[in-house]
């Protein structure tokens, strides 16, 4: 009986075994055209919105709650009043609080509570009478404006060096300042120009402005544009302008020329 | 009485020209044409996490900006404020204080679905103002990716170009004895994270190119039988031949679409270029010069073609059109021009050039104009382009140490070892991934 089993079980063997070999051997074969795979996972992204206004600094007290109102003038002197007649009670329960009022950046607005309305023949007839106050010299009883931190401008030979020496010496700290990235396609293409403002101690008078219309989608020139108005924010203050020719160097217009800067690189 | 409103309107006309004039004259032109080319210092804390990963992510991003030259991440140990967070404003004195000029900050998180979730934020810290935001989502273990992928926008948003950290190398990797050399083709990411062998080291490898839209390579195999051209996609492991050839095939490379493959053919010391449809598998001869024509390399639009031969006497490099016609040489050099490849910008053409006892990569313009060597050494060849055709990568050889693979930024100033410890020759850098 094992005999004929044996017997029996043969050619269904033979047949396994040589389907096991030919799995082998396309296996062999087919080895050497197959590489290993490297699997890339997918990545998704997503602009996240911008981050609220920063918080207030760390206050030693606790903050005074402030109204939500509509964004105020800057702050000016008012005349002195009587003190209130009931004390304030402090402190102040702290309540989640709405961002500090922001400054408008225009400016002081014009006073609402404004006189009537004047006649356009009666604008003009002011603005004649104040043209010749202008016009006339104002050397009667004030004397001419005291030369440091003169706000106007002088046109005199020395008002002249004045203003070019202070344009040497932003000119210079500008350029050891500015990064240039001259191996950025498109990079010297570039002209920005910035204004900016200076204080009679040389610091900055409000942010820098870029000139420039925006090029949206440009990111060569987005890219630039920072860099010409991170410069000028380092560069700042310059101290080393004399404070007595102010008249002379309030504002600049600093023009950040990438095809000049990197025409030997 | 009639003319009192004509000359008070003169007199306003006069008066705003005169105030404009004296603003005009009250600014100051300075003309900026100088500067200086510096790293630019950039802040780069651990990531907030559970665990250590959002620490790895910023060591990533850090590594990566560090590598390229352009920035100059700062010492974490100098920070004074710590565990930022992605929804506040930093206080930005605080990184002034210690230099920094731009701050990436983030936050790891790990959805309820078990997805990786990377928010981060890019800091102007001179402006204080946010240059940008952005969420990533992916799989926890991919988070190298996720790191590349920050990197790359870190560099765009602050040099205006495209990055190329989420990239990789495809490479010979090679080991064994001079007389019995095992070449086998291997792969990495751009920082040498993830290295592994895509072939077995019984076959000699060369020439490994990818294509510069997919993740696909084609490289010669040299093999007992003779020399093979396959094409290889990385991703499922596949390869096919592109068939046989009456002679040696080598220097295969992609068309820019990826619907060709250019390369040469050896024939009793004739080499030729030629280019196949990879749909049809028709191959079209495009050079018939009884001289060594090799090493083609299309322009981005696939108009033209480099390539390297020696019909003039030495090896020089000659442009031509995507049909064959109009070859012409724009190497007028003293030395041997060799391994010519096509910038993905188009701007410029890379090559190995051998003078004066040495072996430089160089550029030029492809009209042959402003040729610029880079690098020089015993021996530096193989150049290939990052995706944003502004770094080189190439291979040297020298003190006998091996081959190692080098990187080159398109001024030459910034050169250092790629960060794979072994030896290595021709690198093939990818596409960005997507």
């Amino acid at each position: 009986m094992r005999g004929d089993n044996r017997t029996d079980l043969k050619p269904s063997m033979v047949a396994a075994v040589a389907l096991h070999l030919a799995v082998v051997v396309s296996g062999l074969i087919a080895w050497p055209w197959m590489g290993k795979p490297v699997q890339i996972a997918n990545v998704t992204a997503i602009t996240l919105t911008p981050t609220k206004a920063a918080p207030p600094p760390p206050a030693l007290q606790a903050p005074e709650e402030q109204q939500a109102t509509a964004p105020e003038p800057v702050p000016q002197p008012e005349p002195p009043k009587p003190p209130p007649p009931k004390p304030q009670p402090t402190p102040k329960p702290v309540k989640p609080t709405p961002p500090p009022p922001k400054i408008d950046p225009k400016g002081i607005p014009k006073p609402v509570a404004a006189k009537p309305k004047p006649a356009e023949p009666d604008f003009l007839s002011s603005l004649s009478s104040s043209l010749d106050k202008t016009v006339k010299p104002s050397a009667s009883t004030k004397g001419p404006p005291r030369q440091e931190t003169a706000p106007v401008a002088r046109t005199d030979p020395g008002a002249e060096q004045a203003t070019a020496n202070a344009a040497d010496a932003v000119g210079a700290r500008l350029n050891r300042i500015w990064n240039k990235s001259c191996g950025v396609e498109g990079f010297r293409d570039v002209v920005i120009h910035v204004k900016f403002n200076l204080t009679p101690e040389g610091g900055l008078q409000g942010a820098p402005q870029v000139l420039d219309p925006p090029q949206a989608g440009n990111s060569v020139w987005q890219a630039a544009a920072d860099r010409a108005v991170r410069a000028v924010v380092q560069a700042a203050p310059f101290s080393e302008l004399p404070r007595q020719t102010y008249g002379q160097w309030r504002t600049f217009n600093a023009v950040f020329n990438g095809k000049e800067a990197c025409q030997n690189q | 009485m009639r003319l009192k409103p004509l000359s008070h309107l003169i007199l306003a006309v006069c008066l705003v020209l005169g105030l404009t004039t004296a603003r005009a004259r009250a600014e100051i032109t300075v003309n900026v044409n100088q500067g200086v080319t510096q790293p630019l210092p950039i802040s780069i804390p651990g990531f907030n996490s559970a665990n250590t990963v959002g620490a790895d992510i910023a060591k990533v991003i850090s590594g990566d900006l560090e590598r390229s030259g352009l920035f100059k991440p700062l010492d974490p140990n100098s920070f004074l404020e710590r565990n930022l967070d992605v929804n506040v404003q930093p206080r930005f004195p605080d990184w002034k204080t210690i230099g920094s000029q731009a701050l990436v900050n983030g936050q790891v998180t790990v959805d309820a679905d078990g997805r990786l979730r990377v928010d981060f934020r890019l800091w102007d810290v001179v402006s204080e103002q946010q240059l940008q935001g952005l969420q990533f989502t992916s799989t926890p273990e991919n988070w190298r990716r996720v790191a590349h992928k920050i990197s790359d926008a870190v560099y765009k948003r602050l040099t205006g170009e495209e990055g190329y950290f989420d990239t990789r190398i495809v490479f010979v990797a090679e080991s064994g004895t001079k007389i019995k050399r095992i070449k086998r083709l291997a792969i990495m990411d751009q920082d040498g994270a993830n290295p592994s062998f895509l072939t077995d080291g019984s076959y000699q490898v060369l020439t490994p190119r990818f294509s510069t839209s997919t993740q696909e390579i084609t490289y010669m195999a040299l093999r007992d039988t003779g020399a093979s051209l396959y094409l290889f996609n990385i991703e499922t492991g596949r390869q096919e031949t592109l068939g046989k050839f009456p002679g040696m095939v080598f220097a295969p490379r992609f068309s820019p679409d990826g619907a060709k493959v250019a390369f040469s053919v050896e024939r009793a010391g004739n080499s030729d270029v030629y280019v196949m449809d990879l749909r049809s598998r028709a191959t079209t001869r495009l050079t018939t010069d009884p001289s060594i024509d090799t090493s083609p390399s299309f322009a981005p639009d696939g108009q033209h073609l480099v390539f390297n031969s020696d019909r003039g006497g030495s090896p020089q490099i000659y442009v031509m059109n995507a049909d064959g016609s109009g070859a012409h040489r724009i190497s007028f050099g003293a030395g041997r021009y060799t391994t010519p490849v096509w910038s993905p910008r188009g701007d410029f053409i890379a090559f190995t050039k051998q003078t004066g006892g040495e072996f430089h990569i160089g550029v030029m313009k492809p009209d042959g104009s402003d040729e610029r060597i880079l690098t020089s050494s015993f021996l530096d060849e193989g150049p290939t382009w990052a995706p944003n055709g502004r770094v080189l990568m190439f291979f040297r050889e020298q003190g006998g140490a091996g081959p190692r693979l080098w990187t080159v930024d398109i001024t030459g100033r910034i050169q250092q070892q790629a960060p794979y410890p072994g030896q290595a020759s021709d690198p093939a850098w990818s596409p960005l991934l997507n």
